[in-house]
């Protein structure tokens, strides 16, 4: 199985002027990934977790260390060192990020969303509202909620849209930041199915849950931040 | 979204009252303000380089009087620089050393630019649809059917109810002015769009709403933006890339969320934060 992402001794703290402080995101995470693996990362609140992920996706810029990712399309690049427009492109085509928060624009519908999100990786229109329709369905959002402005949405009905938009598509690398927080068991179950088979068709992903038994069954490997490394093949 | 720039910009400098000898030299860059100590010219725009790609929207964000407006009258070639290089690939090497009428032809042709000010945007005394008739007509648009439809359908797209099309922007109220702006600024299909403070002033719903019809405007189009607003809400829905300005200069850029949720520099950091506080 192909690497798809190598993250080697990448460190992250933060320098806030006001109160003049330097806070630790994390400290020399190093870890691997292939094809069809799925790592999840454990730890503490406030461990660094989340930052590791940011970082990845460049949301953080990183104060040292490499994050090697193996495109489809450039090949072996540091994610640390590339022009911003390819980061775009590759966050478009191939790195999706799912939180628990979903942001979108005022008045554009919840189809929009998963449609434009599907567009980005380089379908067909016609191909693009056939697979956002079927993703729609797929998380059991009521069709009375497809034409309308999820700003109005449930918390429920928020995470799914997200959910739907990101694996509209088939990333190549899916980071997953609790985003099931707030799922009732049906529609976690959903998801874990829908990761699956993202992961049958190759998609390397990151996850961080606080729902253990979520994870079970899913990870094989795990990153604890506590251990700086990691804890075993699904071992828990 | 190609990764071919729109325009690129090299060291635009401005200055209001044409400064002295003290800050015309190596003074200028080194001023911790925009003001010279010395004669009280503002330097408004301070060696400001920037790209702009292909379908893309630029963020620019700064407290007031950090030379926004002045940077994206520059592009439009409503303000002379005292320095500065602009690229237009295919079209000029520098559009800035062109003379006045060739500019208007390069801004008739592919640019739009919606005013902070209305006042500077629209006639007040035309009404809508001749506002975008003048901009048609300068773009070559002079088949009178033509023109009238390509009028309606425009005013359409910012949804301006047809029975006012016909009064004059002076007793719009702000929302409506403002979407005059869009429907004029669009008229002559731009490759460029500036939009300088497009929501400010404006209440939720329209900001909603003008907001919507940029966004589609903007990729149904395949339009590139330079967007100025100081609401960060506006940015980060809109912008895939932010520089922020202080005192003329750029002290910050990156990719919208990484300006946003990590920002580097002292004054970004308190501009997140203060509005984070609200
Ligand atoms: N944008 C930021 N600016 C400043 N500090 C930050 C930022 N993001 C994270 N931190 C700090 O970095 C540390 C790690 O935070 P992070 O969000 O990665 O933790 P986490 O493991 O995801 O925690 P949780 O389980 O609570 O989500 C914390 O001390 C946090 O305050
Ligand atoms: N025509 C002018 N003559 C003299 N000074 C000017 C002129 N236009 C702008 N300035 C000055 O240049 C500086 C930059 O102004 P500019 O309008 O570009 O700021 P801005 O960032 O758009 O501010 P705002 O957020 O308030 O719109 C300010 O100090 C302003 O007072
Ligand atoms: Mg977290
Ligand atoms: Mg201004
Ligand atoms: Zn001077």
């Amino acid at each position: 199985m192909n690497t798809v992402l190598q993250v080697r001794n990448l460190s992250k703290d933060f320098y806030l002027y006001n109160p003049g402080r330097v806070i630790d995101g994390c400290r020399d995470v190093s870890f691997s990934l292939r094809e069809k693996e799925f790592l999840g990362i454990t730890g503490a609140s406030g461990s660094g977790k989340s930052t590791i992920l940011k970082c990845i996706y460049q949301t953080y810029r990183v104060k040292s260390g490499e994050i090697f990712y193996f495109s489809p399309t450039a090949g072996c690049v540091d994610l640390t060192k590339i022009p911003e427009r390819e980061i775009t492109r590759i966050r478009r085509q191939e790195i999706g990020y799912v939180s628990q928060f979903l942001e979108t624009l005022p008045r554009v519908t919840a189809r929009q969303i998963v449609e434009d999100s599907a567009l980005e990786a380089g379908v067909s229109r016609e191909e693009a509202q056939k697979a956002a329709e079927e993703v729609l369905n797929y998380f059991k959002l009521p069709l009375s909620l497809w034409d309308i402005y999820p700003y109005m949405f449930s918390g429920g009905e928020k995470l799914r849209l997200n959910l739907a938009k990101a694996m509209v598509k088939t990333p190549r690398l899916l980071l997953l930041d609790e985003p099931t927080a707030s799922l009732d068991e049906d529609a976690k179950k959903l998801v874990k199915e829908l990761l699956q088979k993202l992961i049958q068709k190759g998609t390397a992903m990151i996850g961080i849950f606080h729902d253990l038994d979520f994870m079970r069954g899913l990870c094989d490997h795990v990153y604890n931040m506590a251990h700086g490394g990691e804890a075993g093949k699904g071992n828990l | 979204m190609r990764s071919d720039p729109a325009l690129s910009l090299k060291n635009l400098t401005v200055c209001y009252g044409g400064g002295c000898e003290a800050c015309r030299g190596e003074m200028a860059k080194g001023m911790k303000k925009n003001r010279c100590p010395v004669c009280g010219s503002i330097w408004a725009l301070r060696e400001v380089s920037l790209s702009l790609f292909s379908g893309e929207i630029l963020g620019v964000v700064g407290e007031s009087g950090s030379g926004k407006s002045s940077l994206l009258k520059c592009l439009y070639f409503d303000e002379i620089p005292l320095g500065g290089q602009l690229t237009l690939p295919d079209i000029a090497e520098n559009a800035f050393s062109l003379s006045r009428q060739a500019q208007r032809r390069i801004r008739n042709a592919h640019m739009g630019m919606v005013h902070q000010n209305p006042m500077l945007g629209l006639r007040m005394d035309y009404s809508a649809a001749a506002n975008i008739a003048e901009n048609l007509i300068a773009a070559n648009c002079r088949n009178v059917r033509l023109l009238q439809d390509r009028i309606d359908e425009l005013l359409d797209i910012v949804e301006m109810s047809s029975y006012r099309r016909r009064e004059t922007p002076r007793h719009f109220s702000g929302g409506m002015q403002q979407r005059v702006q869009i429907a004029k600024a669009i008229a002559n299909r731009p490759d460029i769009l500036l939009l300088d403070e497009v929501t400010t002033g404006l209440d939720l719903s329209v900001q909603a709403k003008i907001l919507d019809v940029l966004k589609k405007i903007i990729r149904d189009f395949n339009i590139s933006a330079v967007l100025v607003s100081h609401d960060l809400a506006v940015i980060r829905m809109l912008a895939h890339r932010t520089v922020v300005m202080l005192d003329g200069k750029i002290i910050e850029q990156g990719l919208t969320d990484q300006v946003l949720e990590d920002p580097q520099h002292f004054y970004t950091q308190q501009l997140v934060h203060s509005l984070l506080c609200i």
